[in-house]
């Protein structure tokens, strides 16, 4: 193994390790300056418990500022209610989110959070989700109900604020709907959690030795169930953004769909105990998508020089760091998947989709070669794999 | 020069990636340089509101109900 590769493989590690940890002491020192940025005039404000600030304006007036937290698609979104004295919601703020722009450009476009402003904090409305950006709409909902919840419940502020004059009753009302919107997995969730781990063991079972049919018939139905199922259906496939993901720790603090992850565990615990790449070979529907336009005219694979190798594995490298840096699995994101299968995306996004599609007519799976970051990140792994077992074999011989 | 196209050609394609990133990463941007994504106030709807139902002819009303 050429020592460059080594060195390379440990910088990019320590790389990585420094963007999170960064990041980390980054999202340290944000209060200050996201209370600046919701309330402008404010002069001043006092912690009054956990995510709860009494603010003060430049005229004098205290408002009181409270953060929400809710899983999004990608992690947990971050949104804040203003509420004055009274209990009036001044101001709706979405503070921080992984998602997507054009998820949270729909939410913003549906005008989700005006629907809040000018209702009293004991009647917080319910506006409805936004088609295609239903995950990310729920996130900002039920982020605020928990605010509220919050604020409504704290015997501190209600002592500070007597003017808010929050009832027993609406505690109780407040406390029976944030529970109803309880971090849990729905049906649809479960369903394609199932999918994944069934294409996983169909996958397993096809590539050994006991599957007696043909294998290459059985790989096309299971690349085929994949693009209608994991493709179109359930949109369930695992990008540089789940890696990121995977990497931040956000899994931790909760995700609406879990289901790109488990893909990715998955992938890489096969990966590692067979040296086989099932995700790639049996199951990813765009390649999918790619092999079967590819057919058409049996084209070949495009040759990967080196320089190709280490600017996708830069491009990866690079993206990652931002992502971790920034908290903001999102950042690392370019895949066309979601403008493919789902039709959400920017219009370079779609140059880029249709350009991949009509380029395989005459290349044979050019993103899954060239650009794709997964593949990048599987010889990443596989270069660990490697060197990892002959340390392990010139110490078993010594 | 077929390697140098098939380069060239490779090296466009990284560029429409990185077009798609900066687009994605609009609200990392923002939020780095306002460190929040959104906000909307009370004040603003209200402007908002007021200048939307404010047609030509509420406009011309209000003119002449100043006089």
């Amino acid at each position: 193994m050429k020592n460059m590769e080594k060195f390379s493989a440990i910088i990019s590690l320590l790389t990585l390790i420094l963007c999170f940890v960064a990041g980390f002491l980054r999202n340290q020192d944000l209060l200050g300056e996201q209370i600046t940025a919701i309330i402008p005039n404010s002069t001043s404000f006092e912690t009054m418990s956990n995510d709860i600030y009494a603010v003060t304006k430049q005229d004098g007036e205290e408002v009181l500022l409270v953060f929400g937290t809710y899983p999004g698609y990608a992690g947990p979104m971050r949104s804040a209610l203003v509420v004055s004295a009274l209990g009036i919601v001044e101001a709706v703020s979405i503070v921080e989110s992984p998602d997507t722009q054009p998820y949270l450009k729909k939410i913003i476009d549906a005008r989700i959070p005006n629907a809040y402003l000018n209702s009293h904090i004991e009647h917080i409305p319910i506006p409805d989700s936004v088609s295609g950006a239903t995950l990310s709409s729920v996130a900002l909902k039920e982020g605020i109900k928990h605010a509220a919840y919050a604020l409504m419940r704290n015997e501190d502020v209600r002592a500070a604020f007597p003017q808010l004059r929050i009832t027993e009753n609406s505690i109780a009302a407040a406390k029976i709907n944030s529970t109803q919107g309880n971090v849990s997995l729905s049906t649809t969730e479960c369903i394609k959690i199932i999918l994944v781990f069934l294409f996983f063991l169909c996958a397993l079972y096809i590539t050994s030795k006991k599957f007696l049919w043909n294998k290459q018939y059985a790989r096309y139905v299971l690349l085929t169930a994949s693009v209608i199922l994991l493709g179109f259906l359930y949109g369930t496939q695992f990008s540089l953004a789940t890696i990121a993901i995977a990497c931040s720790g956000v899994w931790l603090i909760g995700l609406a769909s879990y289901a790109p992850l488990i893909c990715l565990i998955l992938a890489i615990g096969i990966f590692l105990y067979t040296k086989k790449n099932i995700y790639c070979m049996f199951i990813c529907p765009f390649g999918a998508v790619q092999e079967g336009i590819s057919c058409i005219l049996h084209c070949k694979a495009p040759q990967r020089t080196a320089f190709m190798q280490w600017t996708s594995r830069f491009f990866a490298l690079g993206l990652m760091c931002f992502a971790l840096y920034f908290s903001q699995a999102s950042a690392a994101s370019y895949e066309p998947f979601g403008k493919t299968f789902n039709f959400v995306g920017s219009l370079t996004l779609f140059a880029l989709s249709s350009t991949i599609i009509v380029l395989a007519l005459f290349v044979k799976k050019p993103w899954c070669h060239l650009f794709c970051p997964i593949t990048p990140f599987f010889d990443y792994i596989y270069f660990w794999r490697k060197w990892f077992f002959s340390i392990k074999t010139i110490t078993k011989q010594q | 020069m077929n390697t140098f196209f098939t380069h060239t050609a490779f090296l466009i394609f990284f560029v429409l990636c990185s077009v798609i990133v900066y687009e994605n990463t609009v609200p990392t941007f923002s939020t780095t340089k306002k460190y929040i994504i959104s906000i909307c106030t009370t004040e603003a709807e209200q402007k908002m509101q007021y200048n939307k139902s404010m047609t030509e002819n509420d406009y011309y009303t209000v003119i002449t109900d100043a006089h």
